[in-house]
């Protein structure tokens, strides 16, 4: 059995998988991260509960952030502890959280690898004029002024089953959506930049916003930079917009009803819409669109609207119902000049197969 | 002498934060009688202020010391009627950033006074300067018409999804955060030029602008004769990677240098719009020029060169796909115009949206207007040197035979 740990900012969701039959709903469980912290005995117990019926063969954690220091999977051991806690200062409001619960299982997990995944890790690939801003050189290289990105397991895992040489673009649907440019395996751009404040806009937060009104609001009007940080990370979004709190799921079905709804959507439509841009014109064309994430099962309105605005490109939508193959949904028509996929497994899902790949290593002793 | 009833002599003034470009243009005609700039007005440097003056086929430079744009004005005023013998019918003023208080050009009076003082803190370097330029105007030259043309107005027609900011509506109404857009001027000149030029109906070609100056640099999608998006926004500082201007930046960028780096919310903005962009990637230019020239060899030059492309790149495409494929895109101001390698890499590889380059009708081009696309792209590329000027002319002059001022 394998456990996938999902350390969220919030809060912590444990997933079992065993092989070959997905994973147990049944015994999945959500806790919020600062009770598991206040507990200190209660991931120990866990562990033992679990192990009593079946032995433990790994356990993989999808982490948020990685910075510089982690560019793949790795086995956690001393040596990660170290380079991890470096990250604190850039987040440290997870940083030594996450780095405590870590550490709880690997005192409870003995003999039992454990494997970390980060969001981030993907985009140190990325190339230097995408990575970077035109700030200045000081600040940039210095100061770990980039764009970190994220999702980045899931753009990895929508993109690496393509033919070589493709150009993919990657949509990831979730409570935060993100698109990236792929090809051969390797990213070349990412909507989601040095906060997630930058690309697009989520429930509560902006997305792409002039930074001259971050100014004008501070020099003429006398607002203190907490007030606008709060403003645009927390009143903002799908909120700010209609004045109702709702999830993009929520946003899509009530489209066409008020007009302060539809014209979030099409804000929210227009910044994604940039990042396709921005993604084909980093690739210098367009292959395939995949689509993937915790709202894309309900966001077909939103696929087949992206598809209907790029039909000029040689998009083709299939006719309902698409076809399915295994997790994987065909959207586009057989004389579609650009393949769109759907792909519905769960970030958990993934995590569990790129497990197994990483136990199935030669490099790994067990 | 007063021209001909039926021809007025609009002397257009164009204001940069420390120069002053001028032309007398006699319409309808659109003949440029007098031309100059005056340069390094109000600022601190090692030589004085210059004028060069351009009238007929003679060159005539005025080295003085001028405190600011007004002096330079009654300099420029006093050559034009002392060397020239020439009169004017009307100014016309090119004014940046009018917030929500002006949607077309305006004649000025009191009340238009009025209206542009509060303008002012909306574009810090470029709006006090015109302004007071006016006002001086207004006092001095109370028997000649004024107009303000502006920079923003052709982009009245940007759609509600195009304009407006993810942010709680009660604030962006009350401190009016929308997507302004700017060089309305230019892009609405490009727009009528190439219909022209490729004897279109404007009212029927989709078309992408890109105005790429040494200093602001912008691009703007085109529909029906409307623009319907800009890349730069509230302020010139969104969009496109400038000489010294950031672009597009995650916000959360300032909170990190005020923060962690304890700039104040001035620094922290001089930064983003004096010392990022071109200049904060190569260090040491801001002009696209060098580091073009220099990108074979420096790996900074070549960053920031590509860096640039793509984000013209990004918005070229993004407007592609909001028009649904574009009928003409445009290169216009000076680095659109004077560099063919800016052309080419912008190009490149665009086959996907219906851009093909005929790269040996680019790298010749030399000057006036001319088609630089491949036989086979469905996009027509244009090349067209800007002429702000003429434009405001004619916004001026239409004006003028509307109200009959001046006559």
């Amino acid at each position: 059995m394998v456990l996938v740990v999902d350390c969220g900012l919030e809060n912590i969701k444990i997933r079992i998988f065993r092989k070959g039959s997905g994973y147990f709903s049944a015994v999945s469980s959500e806790m919020n991260m600062h009770e598991c912290l206040r507990d200190k005995g209660f991931m120990a117990k866990r562990i033992k509960e679990l192990e009593e019926n079946e032995r433990i063969d790994a356990v993989s954690f999808r982490i948020l952030f990685g910075g510089d220091y982690f560019s793949g999977a790795e086995l956690i051991d001393d040596g990660f502890f170290r380079r991890f806690r470096k990250l604190t200062g850039f987040f440290p409001l997870y940083v030594p959280h996450v780095s405590e619960i870590l550490k709880r299982f690997a005192d409870s997990c003995e003999g039992i690898p454990l494997i970390a995944f980060f969001e981030t890790a993907f985009f140190n690939q990325l190339p230097d004029e995408r990575k970077y801003y035109a700030l200045p050189f000081e600040y940039c290289r210095n100061a770990g002024i980039r764009r970190w990105g994220f999702h980045g397991i899931f753009h990895k895992a929508n993109t690496e089953n393509l033919p070589a040489g493709e150009k993919a673009v990657s949509i990831v649907i979730d409570k935060q959506t993100t698109v990236c440019a792929v090809s051969g395996g390797r990213p070349f751009s990412i909507s989601l930049g040095y906060t997630p404040l930058e690309g697009i806009m989520s429930s509560r937060s902006c997305g792409d916003v002039d930074p001259g009104i971050v100014f004008y609001l501070m020099n003429v009007h006398g607002f203190s930079m907490h007030r606008i940080d709060e403003i645009l990370k927390s009143e903002s979004g799908f909120l700010g917009v209609t004045g109702c709190n709702m999830e993009l799921p929520e946003l899509l079905k009530l489209r066409g009803r008020d007009s302060k709804i539809d014209l979030a959507f099409g804000i929210y439509l227009a910044q994604l819409m940039k990042y396709t841009g921005e993604a084909a014109a980093a690739l210098g064309g367009l292959d395939s669109i995949v689509f993937a994430g915790s709202y894309v099962a309900d966001a077909g309105s939103l696929v087949r609207e992206i598809m209907k605005r790029l039909s000029f490109l040689g998009i083709h939508t299939a006719t309902l119902p698409w076809k399915e193959n295994g997790k994987l949904v065909k959207a586009a028509s057989e004389e579609s000049k650009v393949k769109v996929y759907i792909n519905l497994k769960e970030l958990a899902e993934i995590v569990y197969c790129y497990t197994c790949d990483f136990l199935a290593a030669p490099c790994i002793s067990r | 002498m007063k021209s001909d009833r039926k021809e007025k002599n609009i002397l257009v003034l164009n204001c940069g934060s420390s120069s002053l470009k001028y032309k007398l243009i006699r319409m309808p005609g659109e003949k440029t009688l007098i031309r100059g700039e005056a340069q390094r007005l109000g600022i601190k440097t090692e030589g004085v202020s210059v004028i060069t003056h351009f009238s007929g086929g003679n060159v005539k430079k005025v080295e003085n010391p001028l405190s600011g744009h007004g002096e330079a004005l009654c300099e420029v005023l006093g050559l034009i009627e002392q060397e020239d013998g020439m009169k004017f019918d009307a100014f016309a003023h090119r004014y940046v950033h009018p917030g929500d208080y002006f949607t077309r050009t305006v004649k000025i009076d009191e009340s238009a006074l009025d209206d542009l003082k509060k303008t002012l803190p909306l574009a810090a370097i470029h709006n006090p300067v015109s302004y007071n330029l006016i006002d001086f105007c207004h006092r001095r030259y109370s028997s000649v018409p004024q107009f303000a043309v502006f920079d923003t107005a052709f982009h009245k027609t940007i759609p509600p999804e195009y304009y407006t900011y993810a942010l709680p509506r009660k604030i962006a109404g009350k401190y009016g955060l929308r997507k302004v857009g700017f060089h309305g001027i230019s892009h609405r000149y490009s727009m009528e030029e190439a219909c022209r030029f490729l004897r279109k109906n404007k009212s029927s070609q989709k078309i992408i602008v890109c105005h790429l100056g040494t200093g602001g640099s912008s691009v703007c999608a085109i529909k029906e004769g409307k623009s319907i998006n800009n890349s730069m926004g509230f302020t010139p500082l969104e969009g496109l990677i400038m000489n010294t201007r950031c672009g597009d930046m995650d916000a959360g960028t300032v909170f990190y240098l005020m923060s962690r780096e304890n700039f104040s919310p001035e620094e922290a903005e001089n930064i983003l719009n004096k010392k990022s962009g071109i200049l904060g990637l190569f260090s040491r230019s801001s002009d696209l020029r060098d580091v073009i020239r220099l990108m074979g060899t420096d790996n900074k030059a070549k960053t920031a060169f590509d860096m640039y492309v793509n984000r013209v790149r990004t918005y070229v495409v993004f407007y592609s796909m909001i028009l649904r494929k574009a009928d003409i895109l445009v290169f216009t101001d000076s680095l659109g115009v004077e560099e063919p390698e800016v052309r080419r890499a912008i190009c490149e590889k665009m086959e996907f949206t219906g851009i093909v380059l005929d790269k040996k009708k680019n790298s010749a081009y030399s000057r006036g207007i001319e088609d630089i696309s491949s036989p086979d792209s469905e996009t027509r590329i244009l090349v067209i040197p800007s002429d702000e000027e003429i434009m405001i002319a004619r916004e001026v002059h239409k004006e003028m035979k509307k109200n009959g001022s001046g006559s």
